[in-house]
């Protein structure tokens, strides 16, 4: 695993670096216009960008090739695609809770936003990621359209909706709050369990 | 203790418009072995069966007297694969090459891979995009030859590298086997390469392997000789292997003690041998 | 110790390792006890098969010229040199009185064996 998220890293410098200049500029745009609401959806589509990256040079290069001369295995491999999402689903939990804690200053509405930040990155690329093993990096294109078109219109509803929202949560007892809160991360995780089960047997069947 | 590197039985693998196998052989420990074959034969089918990178359709494979269908990753350790194109990102810098190798590997000598970039003059910090084919080659097989292999497998690696190359790899390779316990497994068709230093050579041709013999008793077994088709209808039919026909007689490869003691014969390379047979067998019966 | 295989030759290359290290060994620039090369490294040198020269060393052991030790590798036989060389030169001795059987026979004198003799050397170098 240290291996394949060590080669991540060192493959495709330039990119990230551009990757990191961009977010850094709409993250700037967005607290400068007061939008921090944002900023956890930044961290939700970062990890699908990383994803597209890696399986593109690996495609270019023919990666798994060489890989699986390695005692590297299918599963660990399977597991080193989802692992940025897992991290910037994390981030995105924290910054969801700050962003929201601070902009609505209710504990409750924060918590059940931070849980759909940690969610979002995770259920979007648990989504993209067998497709992509199934059928390669070149319909990656279409799939990151429909996912990013679908996420697009998520945000404007969320953000129409807001308002209602937070006083919908608001009218609920705390800890019922809490308990979707839980179910909505725990709902994640089992769509990321099952994406990464999927996408092993996918892998497993595959030839290279 | 096990004699047999690797054993191969009744392996088939179906593709459309080609079929490889039933295919049965064994590459015991201890020496060079060549796997010989038209373009097409299905050698690389063959080897990447070997090292599970395709699936069956039947058969079993044991590596180690293991078999392979029981998948164990860490076999891999020893293991040393070098292919015809590196397969690795074109921006990582060889010194990165070398750290995710370490991070891979469990059983990665540093140093050993440093020594073999010294040798080949391979700069650590070039990217692999920016390395001759011949330099790509020379850090797969420093890759190869860094983890403590047992069995190193090369498909077609040294196709469109100069025979300076060649022969530098081939003393590697050399080296690699005075340690009694190293097999190589080396497929490729430019056999001169193989003449030198195979212990055995396996045919394969249209999917099914035709022989695998040690290369000393095929020197021994076959022979040239140049006649006009007079002297040919004279022959003791069994004795022709493969002939090629042109405008002032033909040029035959023959049994050598199914001639006649006054027949003038030369020796015959193993690339004679492989281009005979398979003209032999496209246009008429052999006997091999 | 010196070994030139020649590709051209009509003798297998393990007949031509074998010749080689036997007239070593009988005429004494291999002394008794001394330790050959292992097989894989002769057969890397000489760019030839690990089995050529195992056959080579197998019939040099079948034949009393060399002891392989399992694991320490091969030594020429400790008290076979002079009994070798004797029986080398029994050998000659046995072709030369059936040459001078055969000379009488047809009629050939000494002079003309003599001379037949050189010729024959000509021809042995050649090959």
């Amino acid at each position: 695993m240290k291996a394949l998220l060590y080669k991540d890293l060192v493959s495709s410098k330039s990119t990230y670096l551009l990757l990191l200049i961009m977010v850094g500029v709409i993250a700037g745009i967005a607290i400068t216009q007061g939008a921090m609401i944002i900023i956890p959806f930044i961290f939700a589509y970062i990890p699908m960008i990383l994803g597209a990256i890696s399986f593109g040079y690996e495609s270019q290069s023919e990666f798994p090739k060489f890989l699986f001369t390695t005692p590297i295995s299918r599963t660990t491999y399977v597991k080193s695609k989802y692992c940025f999402s897992v991290l910037f689903g994390i981030m995105a939990f924290v910054s969801g809770l700050a962003v929201f804690g601070m902009e609505y200053g209710s504990l409750d509405f924060a918590l059940i936003m931070a849980a759909t930040s940690f969610a979002v990155p995770i259920i979007f690329v648990a989504l993209q990621i067998p497709f992509v093993f199934e059928y390669g990096v070149e319909k990656e294109g279409i799939i990151m359209v429909a996912t990013y078109a679908v996420l697009f219109i998520t945000i404007r509803l969320v953000g129409k909706h807001l308002n209602r929202m937070m006083n919908l949560v608001q009218t609920m007892n705390r800890i019922n709050s809490y308990l979707i809160s839980v179910a909505i991360v725990a709902g994640a995780i089992c769509i990321l369990v099952v994406s990464i089960h999927m996408s092993c047997v996918i892998v497993k069947r595959k030839e290279y | 203790m096990m004699h047999n590197a690797i054993e191969i039985r009744n392996l088939t693998k179906n593709y459309k418009g080609f079929s490889l196998g039933p295919l049965d052989f064994t590459i015991p420990k201890g020496c060079m072995v060549g796997y010989i074959g038209e373009n097409g034969a299905g050698k690389s089918t063959t080897l990447k069966a070997i090292l599970g990178l395709i699936h069956a359709d039947s058969g079993e494979i044991k590596i180690f007297g293991n078999s392979t269908n029981e998948h164990e990753p860490e076999l891999m350790n020893k293991i040393g694969v070098v292919f015809d194109a590196i397969n690795l990102p074109a921006d990582m810098k060889v010194q990165e090459v070398g750290t995710f190798c370490k991070l891979a590997f469990t059983t990665w000598a540093e140093n050993t891979f440093n020594d073999y970039l010294k040798r080949f003059t391979l700069p650590d910090d070039k990217k692999v995009k920016a390395l001759s084919r011949g330099m790509k080659m020379k850090l797969s097989l420093s890759i190869a030859l860094s983890h403590q292999a047992e069995l190193l497998i090369l498909d077609e690696a040294t196709s469109g590298l100069d025979p300076v190359v060649r022969d530098e790899i081939l003393d590697i390779l050399l080296d690699f086997l005075q340690d009694e316990n190293h097999t190589v497994l080396i497929s490729s068709h430019i056999l001169s390469d193989l003449e030198k230093a195979a212990d055995y050579i396996a045919f394969l041709h249209n999917g099914k392997l035709l022989f695998m013999e040690e290369k000393d008793l095929l020197v021994e077994r076959y022979a040239l000789c140049s006649l006009d088709d007079e002297t040919i209808g004279h022959l003791d039919p069994e004795a022709i292997v493969g002939r090629r026909r042109h405008a002032f007689g033909q040029d035959l490869l023959v049994i050598r003690n199914l001639m006649p003691k006054s027949i003038k014969l030369t020796n015959a390379s193993i690339e004679d041998i492989m281009v005979y047979i398979i003209k032999g067998v496209e246009s008429e019966s052999v006997a091999l | 110790m010196n070994i030139q295989i020649s590709n051209a030759s009509n003798d297998p290359i393990y007949v031509q390792i074998k010749n080689q290290i036997k007239s070593a060994i009988i005429s004494g620039s291999m002394a008794a006890g001394e330790q050959l090369p292992s097989i894989r490294y002769l057969a890397k040198e000489l760019r030839v098969s690990v089995i050529t020269t195992k056959r080579a060393y197998d019939e040099l052991e079948a034949e009393g010229f060399i002891n392989s030790v399992q694991g320490r590798g091969s030594y020429v036989s400790l008290q076979n040199e002079e009994f070798i060389r004797e029986e080398q030169l029994r050998k000659v001795e046995a072709s030369l009185l059936e040459a001078i059987k055969g000379a009488k026979l047809a009629g050939l004198s000494m002079k003309d064996l003599k001379e037949i003799l050189d010729t024959l050397e000509g021809v042995e170098d050649d090959a």
